[in-house]
């Protein structure tokens, strides 16, 4: 008991270390134990975070690699809450913003948007706590309006919201890369810890266009239809040989470098119209085809026929043409009889094979199929209007990929946009050989002493077709408003381009394919032909 | 055999004191190599900036549009059509 006395000093002592020691481990297990993984959270989120990167708008660049629509790398400037006013002054003096003013920052502001890299590393080397700069990519077109209406435009958010830009919206945009990264004391990233997504690298595109050749078709095509007081219009080249668009040009457009821009559709593949003579010679193949008539055969022309009530009329009286000159003369009056001879089935069979009212093979938002008077009990007038290019309706690519089979031998190929190796191309035969070349000898009457006469260029051959519509407007047709179309294969005898052009909205002055729609064809195939090197005649 | 253990053990605490050394230079390697990475992608995005720029202004220098125009009304040039040579 006696040293028991003489110790409780020590024995104090030890009794408080111990549990001193006791109370430590407790709380070590308790916190390793129960609180460890809310803990570990805790750290985790000071110290780590999850990242999304988007990458970078794929470019959409024509067949030499000039930039239609590039994604422009820019910064926006963000003030945190709690930035000092010394701080704003230092960063207003960086970027000289002399309109913005201080004012307490309670949440995240944007102070300045799209900054340049130069401009971004002036704000780092400030060094600046408060701050925050965001990645933002800016869209830009430097074609402007000559292709808007194909190539289309993104939105802010980086998604294509029309054209080409919507229909490649998945190659061009990829999919963003979500990693978990270690960040410093300043909150920079400093090391990836994991991916949680990988993600898939935008890819660029190529298209078929020639900007060069695009150019050529937008200016002549605005030009024309501001000198002829027209409202709208189309220009479509088509490279025969290559199976591919050189050129698709459309009127009314807007600039998409504009955020106030006001949307124009893309007449090449959105409007289709009811297209007039135009399509005489797509009746005359079949007419051929189907050896109901040959191209010399003789046709006796009175200067009108009636049909159910209706009087159908040429111009003048031609009495006897081959049929190839109802074609060159643009016989409306002929056009019936060759409709006659083919009957509804095998007329509109026969637009069919030529595209009409069928999709296109373009990867385009939306397009047009047009139509045709199909209906069973179909009437004798509706059978001599479809002949000359009324009952039914086709967008101008269907027109252009039509007579590309004039061209092509008698064979249809879908036409591509896009540069794509694996692209299949469809083909099928439609008419011979021969009814191609028949049909083209025809047009090429058109150009040398017909309808076409103007498109006539001076150094190379061309065959072509003129047509002209009475606009439909709430079932009746105006006769104040007119569409006037042309379409020309050459230069002869290669015929590696199919040119079409159509000019909207004419008014009684001057509306005829002939005399407006030729013109322009002529302008632009010589531009174009000479641009292309082909030699002269 | 007691000096035998020492020496074991001394080398071990050698080889971890060594690794130790590693790790941290190897971390500090990650971390410097994935701020140069960084670096580099904004660098490549400058870069491809840039090439853009210098691209569409190519393209705006040859454009057939600007020709025309100087051709037209610096140089006061007309449009003539070739003829045809016999």
């Amino acid at each position: 008991m006696k040293i028991y006395y003489k110790n409780w000093r020590l024995f104090l002592i030890f009794l408080f270390l111990f549990l001193s020691i006791a109370a430590i481990l407790s709380r070590m297990v308790y916190v390793q134990v129960q609180q460890g993984n809310f803990l570990l959270q805790k750290g985790n989120n000071q110290n780590t975070s999850e990242r999304i990167i988007e990458f970078k708008r794929g470019s959409i660049f024509d067949k030499n690699g000039i930039p239609l629509a590039i994604s422009i790398t820019g910064f926006d400037l963000f003030a945190l809450s709690g930035l000092s006013e010394d701080d704003f002054l230092k960063i207003q003096n960086t970027l000289k913003l002399k309109d913005l003013e201080y004012k307490p920052f309670n949440k995240k502001s944007l102070i300045s948007a799209s900054l340049s890299f130069e401009e971004m590393r002036k704000i780092r080397s400030l060094k600046i706590n408060r701050l925050e700069l965001e990645k933002t990519y800016k869209r830009h077109y430097p074609l402007g309006e000559q292709v808007a209406p194909l190539v289309g435009f993104s939105g802010r958010d980086g998604y294509g919201l029309e054209g080409l830009e919507k229909s490649y919206n998945s190659i061009l945009i990829g999919k963003p890369l979500k990693e978990r990264v270690l960040k410093d004391g300043a909150r920079s990233a400093i090391q990836r810890l994991e991916i949680i997504e990988f993600g898939e690298n935008s890819r660029d595109i190529y298209l078929t266009i020639d900007s060069n050749i695009q150019y050529i078709a937008y200016k002549y095509l605005v030009e024309a239809i501001k000198n002829n007081d027209g409202t709208a219009g189309t220009v479509i080249i088509l490279d025969n040989s290559a199976k591919e668009v050189l050129a698709l040009a459309s009127y009314p457009s807007y600039n998409p470098n504009n955020p106030m821009r006001s949307i124009k559709k893309n007449r090449a593949f959105l409007e289709s119209y009811e297209p007039g003579s135009i399509v005489k010679p797509l009746a005359l193949a079949g007419a051929i085809e189907n050896n109901l008539i040959a191209i010399d055969t003789e046709m006796e022309l009175p200067i009108k026929i009636e049909v159910d009530g209706n009087i159908i009329n040429d111009r003048k009286k031609y009495g006897q043409l081959k049929a190839f000159e109802v074609i060159k003369e643009s016989s409306q009056v002929g056009a019936t009889q060759i409709s006659f001879l083919l009957g509804a089935e095998k007329l509109i069979d026969n637009y069919k094979k030529f595209g009409f009212s069928k999709p296109v093979n373009i990867n385009f938002p939306s397009t047009s199929f047009g139509s045709i008077n199909s209906r069973d009990e179909i009437s004798d007038i509706e059978i001599a209007t479809l002949g000359y290019g009324y009952g039914l309706t086709a967008t101008p690519f269907q027109i252009s990929q039509a007579y590309a089979i004039f061209a092509n031998k008698g064979t249809y190929y879908d036409f591509k946009i896009i540069k794509d190796n694996e692209f299949q191309i469809f083909s099928e035969q439609i008419i011979s050989e021969k009814t191609a070349n028949d049909v083209l000898f025809s047009m090429r009457e058109v150009i040398e002493d017909g309808t076409g006469i103007l498109a006539k260029l001076e150094n190379f051959d061309v065959s072509g077709k003129t047509g002209t519509t009475e606009k439909l407007r709430d079932g009746n047709y105006k006769s104040s408003s007119y569409t006037a179309s042309f379409i020309g294969i050459g230069p002869n005898p290669s015929n590696e381009l199919t040119i079409f052009v159509n000019i909207d909205g004419l008014g009684s002055q001057k509306y005829s394919g002939g005399s407006v729609a030729a013109p322009l064809f002529k302008k632009i195939s010589n531009d174009v032909f000479s641009y292309m090197g082909y030699f002269n005649k | 055999m007691q000096n035998l253990y020492l020496s074991v053990i001394f080398f071990q605490l050698v080889i971890i004191t060594y690794l130790s050394f590693i790790i941290v230079d190897v971390r500090w390697e990650i971390r410097s190599g994935f701020k140069t990475q960084e670096k580099l992608t904004i660098q490549n995005e400058e870069l491809e900036n840039l090439y853009y720029q210098l691209l569409t202004e190519e393209f705006f220098l040859n454009s057939p549009a600007r020709i025309e125009k100087k051709a037209k009304e610096d140089l006061g040039m007309i449009k003539v059509r070739p003829k045809k040579i016999k």
